[in-house]
């Protein structure tokens, strides 16, 4: 219990850090984001008393630490502030985008166990024969091609083809199988390969020698000695990319106009809408906290040994 | 421990199943009926809807939910919108008679009043160069209304058919419910997303055949061709040009391309620090102007769709005024000799030099305005002996501070005429009397100044024409200040379900009501 609460104070110093960096590179960004809101309203190019004017209005002429400190309490208040472009609150949007997206991510992610996890099993099961050679070489493309590249795919087959689901947009069960898809491929590649390898560290070891003596069979030794090996191995990587999904996943949301995180950002950044840029990467940077903080505590859990070696 | 592995995989999957069979987080997305449904798949969102400056269903994407009190036609004419007709009274003040007739979508009847609301709300958010000012419109009845500029415009009527000008019903706050007189309304509208709008049938104009609009926003150009294919939407906006001829021989899609209304211009600073320093000099600037192939930039970059146009605008909105601009033809005999007259020598490496300076030049520009024009001139200058660098910008933003710094030799920018203004883009980007300060890099001598002053005070639109075009020849033909590479088009592409589709080349003027779908796509 000691440890847990020490892991999470420790993450409190990192949460801070994510503030400055949330607030320092929007801040840091080139443009101003008066002249885009004045510009994208008709088109010309705005003058400069209407650009001094709105900048003095949105509280930006003031020095970056003051905006800093007023965005922080803010912040601790719970209170993101309001869109440059919208004028209507963040806090709500970040709660839709991100129930978006953690929608298309836990699915993208439980789809990567179901189908990584046995296949990486077996792969280990058979390494050097047929199963692993193949599933090998699947891993190997599942990695190496990129996400729009797999987008497109998907939805020439099924969208223009077969017409079974949409190309894009969000909100249905349809609309999430090919993101979900899109995202499932390149991760439960990366899963066959950490259970493979992970069980295969464990295989060759004294402790499956021995139970492989005392009689187990094959299946016994690859899920009660040597899949918990290979889970904390997957557990620890599993975190990181969970949470960096959580943050939006810009290329393929983008490409199936998913209404997530990652298509608010490039929106937000190309608009110089600060208080939205803000609140996505603070959001980022959080779930990647908590996320890891979470599989720590988990490994801690699952695995004693780990508090002593910490 | 097996069953217990096995226990959790089927778990896992339930979840999965629950997952992808989730009741809708945020509805659905695809309107129930579609017969007479269009649905446009567009490009990302870029609404604004802060309160007092919100232009959604406006602009850019105009949906036809509202309407000025003037409208610009496809050949960049003024027709009477919510005004039957209007005058100019003297004293800088033009006078606008009201359509009769006309009600809101919430039942209330237009009168002047909403003019007024309307302009002062425009006139709050500070934009454009219309110098409305908050009491620049008195209501002198019901049904007339007179506008006075805070500064002398004649061009005010010109001005006015921008969607920025639409009006709204007074009080209402079209960030929250857009409550305007256009042939169709707004039903529903979700951020990123979609807007869907239906049918007025208290519209006083003709009827719309459509029941209903839905436009899809689709940020990615592939997927928005993708969604067409697949029978998602029956019809796109901009097509990318490199897709449209592939796209044109695709069985059942028929595509279409608007009038020139956007134009690639190439800003030359005249007025840098060193090192932007090359283009003082004009014979330089011609020399640069004469060597590139406009023809092979559009054939080459833009894929054949555009024409090398000699003015700053689509030529239609100088009338027979554009045949007095002549623009550039190649030639690099001309510009080799302009350069070796100026004293710039071909060196070791082909690029010219004088003094011990390099014939080098950095070229600006915005990624999703420059398409590779950029890298094309970097090949075509080699030609005479120059090196250009492309400093490709990612976004507005970087570029507008780019532009600011003077840190260029050349801006490329690809503006869309979306008024009947002729001298909009001289008085703008070139004139000392703009409100922008990025024209002090390309500021011209008294005549120029002159012209635009004329064209800005002419009473008659030909008179307007006359001086814009006037203006133009000397920041071309005379100056090379400006060199025009291209007038492009938009393209559309259409289920053959769609019929009735006349494409605008201002997109902020696109009317949707005369489009008719077929029941079935036919043959």
């Amino acid at each position: 219990m000691r440890l847990m609460a020490a892991r999470m104070l420790s993450s409190l110093p990192t949460l801070l850090a994510i503030t400055v960096l949330a607030f320092t590179l929007s801040s840091l960004t080139p443009g101003d984001p008066a002249a885009v809101i004045l510009q994208r309203q008709t088109g010309e190019v705005p003058s400069d008393a209407a650009v001094a004017s709105l900048r003095r209005a949105m509280g930006l002429d003031d020095p970056w630490p003051i905006r800093y400190t007023r965005w922080l309490v803010a912040v601790a208040n719970g209170d993101l502030g309001m869109s440059y472009r919208t004028g209507s609150g963040v806090a709500p949007l970040l709660r839709e985008r991100a129930l978006q997206t953690a929608w298309l991510a836990t699915t993208a992610a439980i789809a990567a166990a179901l189908i990584g996890v046995p296949c990486g099993l077996v792969a280990a099961a058979r390494q050097h024969r047929g199963a692993d050679r193949w599933l090998r070489v699947g891993v190997l493309l599942g990695e190496s091609w990129p996400n729009y590249v797999v987008a497109y795919a998907l939805i020439v087959v099924f969208s223009v083809w077969l017409r079974w689901l949409p190309v894009a947009g969000g909100g249905t069960w349809a609309h999430v199988v090919l993101p979900a898809s899109t995202l499932t491929i390149g991760l439960a590649s990366s899963v066959v390969r950490l259970t493979r390898s992970g069980v295969l560290d464990v295989l060759d070891s004294d402790v499956t020698t021995a139970a492989r003596a005392r009689g187990a069979s094959s299946t016994r030794v690859i899920l009660h000695h040597a899949w918990p090996h290979g889970a904390r191995l997957l557990l620890a990587f599993a975190g990181t990319r969970f949470a960096s999904l959580l943050g939006g996943a810009v290329i393929v949301e983008t490409a199936f106009a998913w209404p997530g995180l990652g298509q608010a950002l490039v929106t937000a950044v190309f608009d110089r809408d600060y208080p939205v840029i803000q609140a996505l990467v603070l959001y980022a940077g959080c779930a990647l906290v908590v996320v890891n903080l979470a599989a720590d505590l988990t490994l801690l859990w699952l695995d004693p040994r780990t508090h002593v070696r910490a | 421990m097996v069953r217990h592995a096995v226990g959790v995989h089927l778990a896992a999957c339930g979840v999965l199943v629950v997952l992808a069979g989730a009741p809708a987080l945020s509805g659905c997305t695809t309107p129930a009926g579609r017969d007479r449904v269009l649905r446009v798949g567009t490009t990302v969102d870029e609404y604004v809807t802060t309160r007092d400056t919100s232009r959604l269903a406006m602009y850019p994407l105009n949906t036809n939910v509202a309407e000025s009190l003037v409208r610009l036609t496809p050949d960049y004419q003024v027709a009477p919108g919510l005004a039957e007709r209007w005058e100019y009274r003297g004293d800088n003040t033009w006078r606008f008679h009201l359509r009769r007739g006309v009600v809101f979508h919430d039942g209330r009847p237009l009168t002047a009043e909403a003019v007024r609301w309307s302009f002062d709300r425009v006139a709050r958010s500070d934009t454009g160069t219309s110098f409305l000012r908050e009491g620049s419109t008195v209501v002198v009845d019901d049904f007339t209304v007179d506008v006075t500029p805070s500064r002398p415009n004649m061009r005010l009527i010109e001005q006015l058919v921008h969607p920025t000008y639409a009006i709204v019903a007074p009080g209402s706050e079209p960030g929250v419910e857009v409550i305007a007189t256009g042939p169709f309304r707004v039903i529903e509208y979700r951020r990123g997303e979609f807007i869907h709008v239906a049918r007025f049938d208290g519209y006083w104009g003709p009827r719309p055949a459509l029941d209903a609009l839905h436009f899809r926003f689709f940020p990615d150009a592939t997927s928005r061709m993708l969604a067409l294919q697949a029978g998602e939407v029956d019809m796109i906006t901009d097509v990318p040009r490199e897709l449209a001829s592939g796209l044109s021989g695709t069985s059942g899609i028929h595509v279409s391309r608007t009038p020139l209304g956007q134009v690639l211009l190439l800003y030359l600073n005249r007025h840098g620090s060193a090192p932007h320093t090359v283009f003082a000099d004009g014979a330089v600037r011609h020399a640069f102007a004469l060597g590139i192939d406009r023809n092979a930039l559009i054939t080459q970059v833009w894929k054949g769709e555009g024409e090398a146009i000699p003015g700053m605008a689509p030529p239609a909105i100088l009338g027979a005024s554009a045949s007095h601009l002549h623009g550039f033809d190649t030639a690099l005999d001309r510009a080799a000799a302009l350069l070796e007259g100026a004293g710039w020598r071909i060196g070791g490496d082909g690029v010219r030099v004088r003094n011990g300076q390099r014939l080098a030049v950095v070229i600006l520009s915005r990624r999703e305005a420059s398409m590779g024009t950029g890298e094309f001139l970097q090949a075509q200058l080699r030609g005479i002996g120059m090196e250009v660098a492309v400093d490709d910008q990612p976004d507005l933003p970087s570029y507008q501070v780019r532009l600011r710094s003077g840190e260029f030799d050349g801006a490329l920018e690809a503006p869309n005429q979306n008024d009947a203004n002729p001298v909009f883009l001289p008085a703008l980007r070139l004139s000392a009397t703009s409100n922008n300060r990025t024209s002090k890099w390309f500021l011209l001598d008294a005549p120029f100044e002159a012209a635009v002053a004329r064209a800005l005070d002419s009473a008659t639109t030909s008179d307007a024409q006359r001086w814009a075009a006037e203006a133009m020849r000397l920041a071309i033909d005379e100056d090379a200040t400006v060199v025009p590479l291209a007038g492009l088009r938009r393209i559309f592409a259409s289920s053959s379900r769609v019929s009735g589709f006349v494409p605008h080349p201002s997109f902020a003027s696109q009317s949707w009501q005369e489009i008719t779908l077929a029941e079935t796509p036919s043959p």
